[in-house]
């Protein structure tokens, strides 16, 4: 298969995240040469990217993990094969304070059948989230994609009115109920949302469920902080359904965890990705020893 | 059919499953249950269930619903996750087991757990199992599902969990534990339930500091642990070193990276999450 066209819009596109391969030396690193991959991603934190407290949505994060990681996990599994990812796992560790911020995905295992790839976002105080992206190799119709090595993607700034939306307004994610409880919503795909395997982008369904738990309760602004995702099937037909089911309240921290379903509408409500968020009212979060004053 | 008794004596005699006492009842290919009692060695200081037990058995009832599944070849544990979002504390925690997906090359797992004095739902556990091709070390799985629950063991434990497992706690969050055959798996690897273990003492012991858990004024209520396994942990000792990454008031994010000291690489890594309570008025 021939390099993606990355002028068509799509996830990736509006996500607009540069990335480059780093050089890694095997061999200090313990590793199996085929390991030895590692990217970095350049996330510049416009409005579009932003959750109600200023820093990167959880919603975009996830996503730019699914990219960054899926890609270098994907590098890691040539030539025998690209890769789809099986489990997504997002922690936030702190508020974002600075306008750029960069996600370095490194390879922690490269099987004959799964990629696990860790990936950081960190700004100029250090690591602010991170994520663990497991993926599953397999060869794609076609074949695996062919890059030039080491990979250097440039993207162009997005212009016009795409620059000005967010993400969960690019997506079009239409609320169905919210009564704090009980969350659903269902996107109408478009090509944007497909990835060129011509399966809805990995990120797509979690950033609606961030957008849900996170607007459940509108008195109260509330961030995502943790995710842990379980893809079970890829969403191929649409509409791409999501629904929210609160399954414990924490009175004390004010947190609230819910059960994330999302499903494949067109395929018998297929459940296509199933998991977790816990989401706590959006203050801003502190690194270990700030609130000490250490 | 199959069922899931292996062709040589596991757990052997000393084992941490006999410790914690589970039970397994495999309902259908596909479906399994489980059970563990508790017990003063398995309780952590804000008096539920330590986080490691719920972990172990999840794991435990996991495997049982995977291992008819994937048969004739075998399988290992590659991602595991439990929110622990209620109170056990006494009686019986159940565990209850269901294929979501069954692929060629990976089968996913969740465990709904609830605390059967009061039927309260007290958590959930997904598990991601990679399926391996059948080695001939594997144990032998024919015949038909065995009937009924069966106990790998029976509660008296008369020492802290951490001591029967010969865990260390080095400072710092740093933790070391012995890879013997109390600790092994069926493949001769450490078993997922001491992976947790030494996650959950080595998080609280970051968490805490060095007087955990007698001395400490706080208390350590951790909600949920995620593992993903980069490698079998075959030679031990067991290291882990954990360290808080993450404050969100009273929450804490603790990243536990784990390495076979012997095997000289790492792998696993876990991530606790949990709640820092004030010493008691």
């Amino acid at each position: 298969m021939k390099m993606p066209n990355l002028d068509q819009p799509s996830v990736g596109k509006f996500l607009n995240i540069p990335m480059r391969e780093l050089a890694v030396d095997a061999a200090l690193e313990h590793q199996d040469p085929r390991a030895a991959v590692r990217m970095e991603g350049e996330v510049v934190l416009r409005p579009g990217l932003q959750g109600a407290d200023g820093s990167l949505w959880a919603g975009a994060a996830i996503a730019i993990l699914d990219n960054v990681g899926g890609f270098t996990a994907g590098l890691a599994a040539l030539p025998d094969g690209w890769v789809v990812t099986t489990n997504l796992r997002y922690r936030r560790l702190c508020a974002v304070r600075s306008e750029k911020q960069f996600s370095t995905a490194r390879v922690e295992r490269r099987g004959a059948n799964a990629v696990v790839t860790h990936i950081e976002f960190t700004d100029e105080h250090g690591a602010c989230a991170e994520g663990i992206l497991t993926s599953a190799v397999l060869s794609p119709e076609g074949g695996p994609p062919v890059w030039d090595r080491p990979v250097v993607m440039e993207r162009e700034p997005l212009s016009g009115e795409e620059a000005e939306l967010s993400f969960w307004d690019w997506i079009e994610a239409t609320v169905e109920e919210s009564d704090g409880t009980h969350l659903a919503a269902h996107v109408e795909l478009e090509p944007r949302h497909r990835n060129p395997w011509g399966i809805v982008h990995g990120g797509v369904g979690p950033a609606v469920a961030v957008g849900l738990v996170e607007q459940a309760i509108a008195a109260v602004p509330r961030t995502v902080v943790r995710a842990e995702l379980h893809y079970l099937a890829p969403v191929r037909s649409g509409p791409l359904r999501v629904v929210a089911t609160e399954l414990y309240e924490d009175r004390s921290s004010a947190s609230h965890l819910y059960e994330i379903q999302i499903l494949d509408g067109g395929s018998d409500d297929r459940l296509c990705i199933t998991g977790t968020m816990l989401a706590v009212p959006a203050v801003s979060t502190e690194r270990e020893g700030e609130l000490d004053g250490a | 059919m199959v069922h899931l008794t292996p062709n040589f004596e596991y757990p052997p005699q000393q084992h941490l499953l006999r410790d914690i006492a589970v039970d397994i009842e495999q309902v259908s290919v596909g479906r399994s249950n489980g059970w563990i009692p508790m017990q003063a060695s398995i309780r952590s200081a804000d008096g539920r269930g330590r986080i490691g037990a719920v972990t172990t058995l999840i794991d435990c009832v996991g495997g049982a619903v995977a291992g008819p599944v994937v048969a004739p070849g075998w399988m290992a544990t590659a991602d595991l996750s439990l929110e622990y979002f209620g109170s056990w504390t006494e009686g019986w925690l159940r565990a209850e087991g269901r294929t979501l997906r069954a692929g060629r090359s990976t089968v996913v797992i969740v465990v709904e757990l609830y605390s059967e004095i009061n039927s309260q739902q007290v958590g959930r556990g997904h598990l991601t199992f990679a399926v391996l091709p059948r080695r001939d070390h594997n144990p032998v799985m024919e015949g038909p599902l065995p009937e009924g629950r069966r106990s790998l063991g029976s509660p008296g434990c008369e020492h802290s969990i951490f001591d029967a497992m010969h865990l260390r706690l080095l400072g710092n969050g740093v933790v070391e534990c012995p890879c013997d055959p109390y600790h092994r798996n069926t493949l001769g690897a450490m078993h997922g339930g001491s992976v947790a273990f030494i996650a959950d003492a080595a998080a609280e012991h970051a968490v805490l500091g060095d007087d955990m858990p007698a001395g400490s004024r706080s208390s350590w209520h951790p909600t949920a642990l995620s593992l993903t396994y980069f490698a079998r942990l075959l030679e031990g000792p067991a290291n882990a070193v954990a360290q808080v990454s993450g404050v969100h008031g009273s929450s804490r994010e603790v990243g536990v990276a784990l390495t076979d000291v012997g095997g000289g690489r790492r792998t696993a890594t876990a991530w606790v999450r949990g709640t820092l309570a004030g010493p008691p008025a």
